[in-house]
Protein backbone atom coordinates (compact mmCIF):
# COMPACT_ATOMS: atom_id res chain seq x y z
CA UNK A 1 0.00 0.00 0.00
CA UNK A 2 3.05 2.23 0.15
CA UNK A 3 2.89 3.14 -3.54
CA UNK A 4 -0.20 5.38 -3.27
CA UNK A 5 -1.04 7.44 -0.16
CA UNK A 6 -4.37 6.37 1.31
CA UNK A 7 -6.02 9.79 0.91
CA UNK A 8 -5.14 10.06 -2.73
CA UNK A 9 -6.33 6.52 -3.34
CA UNK A 10 -9.60 7.28 -1.60
CA UNK A 11 -10.09 10.41 -3.70
CA UNK A 12 -9.44 8.60 -6.93
CA UNK A 13 -11.77 5.74 -5.99
CA UNK A 14 -14.44 8.22 -4.90
CA UNK A 15 -14.52 9.72 -8.38
CA UNK A 16 -14.86 6.18 -9.71
CA UNK A 17 -17.88 5.59 -7.45
CA UNK A 18 -19.48 8.92 -8.43
CA UNK A 19 -19.15 8.00 -12.10
CA UNK A 20 -20.73 4.62 -11.50
CA UNK A 21 -24.36 4.33 -12.68
CA UNK A 22 -25.90 2.89 -9.53
CA UNK A 23 -29.20 1.13 -10.18
CA UNK A 24 -32.30 2.40 -8.34
CA UNK A 25 -33.51 0.69 -6.37
CA UNK A 26 -30.05 -0.52 -5.59
CA UNK A 27 -29.46 -4.21 -5.88
CA UNK A 28 -26.23 -6.09 -6.15
CA UNK A 29 -27.61 -8.16 -8.99
CA UNK A 30 -28.63 -5.09 -11.01
CA UNK A 31 -25.23 -3.52 -10.39
CA UNK A 32 -23.50 -6.69 -11.61
CA UNK A 33 -25.62 -6.56 -14.75
CA UNK A 34 -24.68 -2.92 -15.40
CA UNK A 35 -20.99 -3.63 -14.91
CA UNK A 36 -21.19 -6.75 -17.07
CA UNK A 37 -22.89 -4.82 -19.86
CA UNK A 38 -20.28 -2.07 -19.70
CA UNK A 39 -17.38 -4.52 -19.75
CA UNK A 40 -19.10 -6.74 -22.30
CA UNK A 41 -18.17 -9.71 -20.17
CA UNK A 42 -20.85 -11.72 -18.38
CA UNK A 43 -20.61 -11.93 -14.58
CA UNK A 44 -21.78 -15.04 -12.77
CA UNK A 45 -22.48 -15.03 -9.04
CA UNK A 46 -21.48 -18.35 -7.50
CA UNK A 47 -22.52 -19.08 -3.89
CA UNK A 48 -20.04 -21.08 -1.84
CA UNK A 49 -21.50 -23.77 0.35
CA UNK A 50 -18.99 -24.04 3.17
CA UNK A 51 -17.62 -21.53 5.63
CA UNK A 52 -13.83 -21.41 5.31
CA UNK A 53 -11.25 -18.65 5.66
CA UNK A 54 -11.95 -17.63 2.09
CA UNK A 55 -15.18 -15.63 1.97
CA UNK A 56 -14.98 -14.26 -1.54
CA UNK A 57 -13.13 -15.01 -4.72
CA UNK A 58 -13.03 -13.52 -8.17
CA UNK A 59 -12.04 -15.88 -10.93
CA UNK A 60 -11.43 -14.33 -14.35
CA UNK A 61 -12.01 -16.77 -17.18
CA UNK A 62 -11.27 -16.05 -20.82
CA UNK A 63 -14.86 -14.98 -21.53
CA UNK A 64 -16.56 -14.63 -18.14
CA UNK A 65 -16.00 -13.27 -14.65
CA UNK A 66 -17.03 -15.51 -11.78
CA UNK A 67 -17.70 -14.08 -8.32
CA UNK A 68 -17.76 -16.69 -5.57
CA UNK A 69 -19.22 -15.54 -2.27
CA UNK A 70 -19.80 -16.99 1.18
CA UNK A 71 -23.48 -17.76 1.57
CA UNK A 72 -23.52 -18.72 5.25
CA UNK A 73 -23.32 -15.11 6.44
CA UNK A 74 -25.63 -12.09 6.74
CA UNK A 75 -27.03 -10.60 3.55
CA UNK A 76 -25.19 -7.37 4.29
CA UNK A 77 -21.91 -9.25 4.48
CA UNK A 78 -22.74 -11.18 1.31
CA UNK A 79 -23.36 -7.88 -0.46
CA UNK A 80 -20.02 -6.52 0.75
CA UNK A 81 -18.18 -9.64 -0.39
CA UNK A 82 -19.73 -9.42 -3.85
CA UNK A 83 -18.97 -5.67 -4.00
CA UNK A 84 -15.36 -6.35 -3.08
CA UNK A 85 -14.98 -8.83 -5.91
CA UNK A 86 -16.91 -6.54 -8.26
CA UNK A 87 -14.49 -3.78 -7.31
CA UNK A 88 -11.62 -5.84 -8.69
CA UNK A 89 -13.42 -5.65 -12.02
CA UNK A 90 -14.14 -1.92 -11.68
CA UNK A 91 -10.50 -1.19 -10.78
CA UNK A 92 -9.46 -3.06 -13.86
CA UNK A 93 -7.34 -5.47 -11.89
CA UNK A 94 -7.14 -7.59 -14.94
CA UNK A 95 -4.32 -6.51 -17.21
CA UNK A 96 -4.09 -8.20 -20.55
CA UNK A 97 -0.40 -7.36 -20.88
CA UNK A 98 2.52 -9.68 -20.35
CA UNK A 99 2.22 -11.69 -17.14
CA UNK A 100 4.55 -10.62 -14.36
CA UNK A 101 7.03 -13.28 -13.31
CA UNK A 102 5.79 -14.04 -9.79
CA UNK A 103 2.07 -13.50 -9.92
CA UNK A 104 1.00 -16.96 -8.76
CA UNK A 105 3.32 -16.77 -5.73
CA UNK A 106 0.44 -15.31 -3.73
CA UNK A 107 -1.59 -18.51 -4.04
CA UNK A 108 1.22 -21.04 -4.45
CA UNK A 109 4.06 -19.70 -2.27
CA UNK A 110 5.94 -23.00 -1.86
CA UNK A 111 6.11 -23.88 -5.51
CA UNK A 112 8.89 -22.73 -7.78
CA UNK A 113 7.37 -19.99 -9.92
CA UNK A 114 9.25 -21.11 -12.99
CA UNK A 115 7.59 -24.50 -12.66
CA UNK A 116 4.18 -22.87 -12.11
CA UNK A 117 4.65 -20.85 -15.30
CA UNK A 118 5.64 -23.97 -17.21
CA UNK A 119 2.47 -25.67 -16.04
CA UNK A 120 0.09 -22.69 -16.34
CA UNK A 121 1.64 -19.60 -17.85
CA UNK A 122 -0.85 -17.34 -16.08
CA UNK A 123 -1.19 -14.72 -13.34
CA UNK A 124 -2.53 -13.93 -9.80
CA UNK A 125 -3.12 -10.95 -7.46
CA UNK A 126 -1.26 -8.56 -5.18
CA UNK A 127 -1.92 -7.10 -1.73
CA UNK A 128 -2.32 -3.54 -3.07
CA UNK A 129 -5.05 -4.62 -5.44
CA UNK A 130 -6.83 -6.40 -2.57
CA UNK A 131 -6.90 -3.20 -0.51
CA UNK A 132 -8.02 -1.12 -3.46
CA UNK A 133 -10.94 -3.48 -4.09
CA UNK A 134 -11.87 -3.49 -0.40
CA UNK A 135 -11.95 0.31 -0.23
CA UNK A 136 -13.97 0.67 -3.41
CA UNK A 137 -16.50 -1.87 -2.14
CA UNK A 138 -17.02 0.24 1.01
CA UNK A 139 -17.39 3.46 -0.98
CA UNK A 140 -20.02 1.93 -3.27
CA UNK A 141 -21.97 0.74 -0.25
CA UNK A 142 -21.79 4.21 1.30
CA UNK A 143 -23.06 5.84 -1.86
CA UNK A 144 -25.82 3.28 -2.27
CA UNK A 145 -26.98 4.14 1.27
CA UNK A 146 -26.81 7.89 0.64
CA UNK A 147 -28.81 7.62 -2.56
CA UNK A 148 -31.64 5.75 -0.93
CA UNK A 149 -31.47 6.23 2.84
CA UNK A 150 -35.07 5.16 3.38
CA UNK A 151 -34.81 2.25 1.08
CA UNK A 152 -32.01 0.51 2.87
CA UNK A 153 -34.02 -1.28 5.53
CA UNK A 154 -36.60 -2.49 3.05
CA UNK A 155 -33.85 -3.48 0.71
CA UNK A 156 -32.04 -5.56 3.25
CA UNK A 157 -35.08 -7.81 3.24
CA UNK A 158 -35.44 -7.59 -0.51
CA UNK A 159 -31.74 -8.37 -0.87
CA UNK A 160 -32.16 -11.52 1.17
CA UNK A 161 -34.80 -12.57 -1.31
CA UNK A 162 -32.56 -11.73 -4.25
CA UNK A 163 -29.61 -13.55 -2.77
CA UNK A 164 -31.88 -16.56 -2.32
CA UNK A 165 -32.71 -16.28 -6.01
CA UNK A 166 -29.00 -16.17 -6.76
CA UNK A 167 -28.50 -19.27 -4.69
CA UNK A 168 -31.23 -21.02 -6.64
CA UNK A 169 -29.40 -20.32 -9.88
CA UNK A 170 -26.74 -22.81 -9.08
CA UNK A 171 -29.31 -25.40 -8.14
CA UNK A 172 -30.99 -25.20 -11.53
CA UNK A 173 -28.20 -25.80 -13.96
CA UNK A 174 -25.91 -22.94 -13.02
CA UNK A 175 -26.38 -19.23 -12.42
CA UNK A 176 -27.93 -17.00 -14.98
CA UNK A 177 -25.67 -15.09 -17.23
CA UNK A 178 -26.44 -11.37 -17.11
CA UNK A 179 -25.90 -9.98 -20.57
CA UNK B 1 16.24 -40.72 9.37
CA UNK B 2 19.39 -38.89 8.29
CA UNK B 3 22.62 -40.87 8.47
CA UNK B 4 26.12 -40.12 7.40
CA UNK B 5 27.53 -42.87 5.23
CA UNK B 6 30.93 -42.74 3.61
CA UNK B 7 31.11 -39.01 4.19
CA UNK B 8 27.80 -38.43 2.45
CA UNK B 9 24.42 -37.82 3.96
CA UNK B 10 22.13 -40.67 3.14
CA UNK B 11 18.41 -40.74 3.68
CA UNK B 12 17.62 -44.13 5.15
CA UNK B 13 14.17 -45.19 4.22
CA UNK B 14 14.92 -48.92 4.40
CA UNK B 15 14.30 -49.02 8.13
CA UNK B 16 10.68 -48.36 7.41
CA UNK B 17 8.64 -49.65 4.50
CA UNK B 18 6.12 -46.94 5.32
CA UNK B 19 8.73 -44.22 4.75
CA UNK B 20 9.86 -45.87 1.51
CA UNK B 21 6.28 -46.04 0.32
CA UNK B 22 5.85 -42.39 1.20
CA UNK B 23 8.92 -41.42 -0.81
CA UNK B 24 7.73 -43.48 -3.78
CA UNK B 25 4.20 -42.07 -3.48
CA UNK B 26 5.44 -38.51 -3.30
CA UNK B 27 7.78 -38.90 -6.25
CA UNK B 28 5.01 -40.54 -8.24
CA UNK B 29 2.70 -37.69 -7.27
CA UNK B 30 5.22 -35.14 -8.55
CA UNK B 31 5.46 -36.93 -11.90
CA UNK B 32 1.65 -36.90 -12.17
CA UNK B 33 1.15 -33.31 -11.09
CA UNK B 34 4.08 -31.38 -12.49
CA UNK B 35 3.66 -31.78 -16.19
CA UNK B 36 4.60 -29.22 -18.81
CA UNK B 37 1.66 -27.17 -20.05
CA UNK B 38 1.13 -28.88 -23.38
CA UNK B 39 2.55 -32.27 -22.65
CA UNK B 40 2.32 -35.49 -20.69
CA UNK B 41 4.45 -36.53 -17.75
CA UNK B 42 8.19 -36.02 -17.87
CA UNK B 43 9.96 -39.28 -18.67
CA UNK B 44 12.58 -40.69 -16.31
CA UNK B 45 15.14 -40.08 -19.06
CA UNK B 46 14.13 -36.41 -19.34
CA UNK B 47 14.51 -35.92 -15.60
CA UNK B 48 17.92 -37.67 -15.51
CA UNK B 49 19.12 -35.62 -18.49
CA UNK B 50 17.88 -32.33 -17.00
CA UNK B 51 19.68 -33.03 -13.70
CA UNK B 52 22.87 -33.96 -15.58
CA UNK B 53 22.67 -30.84 -17.76
CA UNK B 54 22.13 -28.56 -14.78
CA UNK B 55 25.27 -29.89 -13.13
CA UNK B 56 23.37 -31.82 -10.49
CA UNK B 57 24.19 -35.27 -9.19
CA UNK B 58 24.30 -38.13 -11.65
CA UNK B 59 21.16 -40.20 -11.28
CA UNK B 60 20.26 -42.78 -13.88
CA UNK B 61 16.79 -42.92 -15.36
CA UNK B 62 16.53 -46.47 -14.04
CA UNK B 63 17.35 -45.38 -10.51
CA UNK B 64 14.69 -42.65 -10.65
CA UNK B 65 12.19 -45.24 -11.84
CA UNK B 66 13.21 -47.57 -8.98
CA UNK B 67 12.74 -44.78 -6.41
CA UNK B 68 9.36 -43.99 -7.89
CA UNK B 69 8.26 -47.62 -7.71
CA UNK B 70 9.56 -48.04 -4.16
CA UNK B 71 12.13 -50.63 -5.33
CA UNK B 72 15.00 -48.52 -4.01
CA UNK B 73 14.93 -46.52 -0.82
CA UNK B 74 18.43 -45.16 -0.32
CA UNK B 75 18.63 -41.82 -2.11
CA UNK B 76 21.27 -39.36 -0.94
CA UNK B 77 20.27 -35.97 0.32
CA UNK B 78 21.67 -34.50 -2.91
CA UNK B 79 19.49 -36.84 -4.96
CA UNK B 80 16.37 -35.72 -3.13
CA UNK B 81 17.32 -32.06 -3.40
CA UNK B 82 17.95 -32.44 -7.11
CA UNK B 83 14.64 -34.22 -7.69
CA UNK B 84 12.76 -31.64 -5.61
CA UNK B 85 14.48 -28.87 -7.56
CA UNK B 86 13.51 -30.40 -10.88
CA UNK B 87 9.83 -30.56 -9.89
CA UNK B 88 9.89 -27.10 -8.31
CA UNK B 89 9.09 -28.06 -4.71
CA UNK B 90 11.17 -27.48 -1.56
CA UNK B 91 13.24 -30.55 -0.53
CA UNK B 92 11.22 -30.54 2.72
CA UNK B 93 8.44 -32.09 0.64
CA UNK B 94 10.15 -35.46 1.05
CA UNK B 95 10.69 -35.49 4.81
CA UNK B 96 8.51 -32.87 6.55
CA UNK B 97 4.90 -33.99 6.81
CA UNK B 98 3.45 -30.56 7.60
CA UNK B 99 5.31 -29.02 4.65
CA UNK B 100 4.26 -31.92 2.43
CA UNK B 101 0.61 -31.39 3.33
CA UNK B 102 0.76 -27.71 2.41
CA UNK B 103 2.71 -28.36 -0.79
CA UNK B 104 0.29 -31.12 -1.79
CA UNK B 105 -2.60 -28.66 -1.39
CA UNK B 106 -0.78 -26.20 -3.67
CA UNK B 107 -0.03 -28.93 -6.21
CA UNK B 108 -3.67 -29.96 -6.18
CA UNK B 109 -4.77 -26.40 -6.89
CA UNK B 110 -2.15 -26.10 -9.62
CA UNK B 111 -3.43 -29.30 -11.16
CA UNK B 112 -7.06 -28.14 -10.99
CA UNK B 113 -6.09 -24.90 -12.77
CA UNK B 114 -4.51 -26.82 -15.64
CA UNK B 115 -6.40 -26.55 -18.94
CA UNK B 116 -9.09 -24.27 -17.48
CA UNK B 117 -9.52 -20.82 -18.98
CA UNK B 118 -8.82 -19.30 -15.54
CA UNK B 119 -6.62 -16.29 -16.16
CA UNK B 120 -6.60 -14.83 -12.69
CA UNK B 121 -7.78 -15.49 -9.16
CA UNK B 122 -8.22 -12.73 -6.61
CA UNK B 123 -9.13 -13.44 -3.02
CA UNK B 124 -9.19 -11.68 0.32
CA UNK B 125 -7.22 -14.14 2.41
CA UNK B 126 -3.46 -14.49 2.36
CA UNK B 127 -1.11 -17.04 3.87
CA UNK B 128 -3.61 -19.75 3.07
CA UNK B 129 -3.93 -22.93 5.11
CA UNK B 130 -4.15 -26.28 3.31
CA UNK B 131 -7.87 -26.23 4.18
CA UNK B 132 -8.41 -22.90 2.43
CA UNK B 133 -6.35 -24.01 -0.54
CA UNK B 134 -8.57 -27.09 -0.76
CA UNK B 135 -11.64 -24.84 -0.72
CA UNK B 136 -10.22 -22.82 -3.63
CA UNK B 137 -9.39 -26.05 -5.43
CA UNK B 138 -13.05 -27.07 -5.05
CA UNK B 139 -14.15 -23.79 -6.63
CA UNK B 140 -11.75 -24.29 -9.51
CA UNK B 141 -13.23 -27.78 -9.90
CA UNK B 142 -16.62 -26.09 -10.33
CA UNK B 143 -15.06 -23.97 -13.07
CA UNK B 144 -13.84 -27.18 -14.70
CA UNK B 145 -17.44 -28.47 -14.60
CA UNK B 146 -18.73 -25.24 -16.18
CA UNK B 147 -16.15 -25.62 -18.93
CA UNK B 148 -16.89 -29.30 -19.45
CA UNK B 149 -13.38 -30.39 -18.51
CA UNK B 150 -12.69 -33.80 -16.97
CA UNK B 151 -12.15 -34.06 -13.22
CA UNK B 152 -8.52 -33.07 -12.57
CA UNK B 153 -8.27 -35.57 -9.73
CA UNK B 154 -9.03 -38.53 -11.97
CA UNK B 155 -5.52 -38.92 -13.37
CA UNK B 156 -3.86 -37.33 -16.37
Amino acid sequence: MSAVPFRRLRRSLKSKVDALPLPTPFSIQALCELVAAERRRPIRLMPMARGVEVCGLWVALDETDLIFYEQTTTSHHQQHIILHELSHLLCNHYHSGAPEPDQWRYLLPDLDQGMVRRVLGRTAYTEIEEQEAELLASLIQQRARRLAPLQVAAETNALTGRIKTLLDWSGSGGPERPS
Amino acid sequence: MLLYYGGEEVWMFNGSTEAARTLATKLDHLFHTVRPRDGGEYSHEEVAAALRDSGGPTISATYIWQLRKGLRDNPTKRHLEALAGFFGVPPAYFFDQAAAERIDAELELLNALRDTSVRQIALRASGLSPKSLNAITEMVERVRELEGLPDATKGA
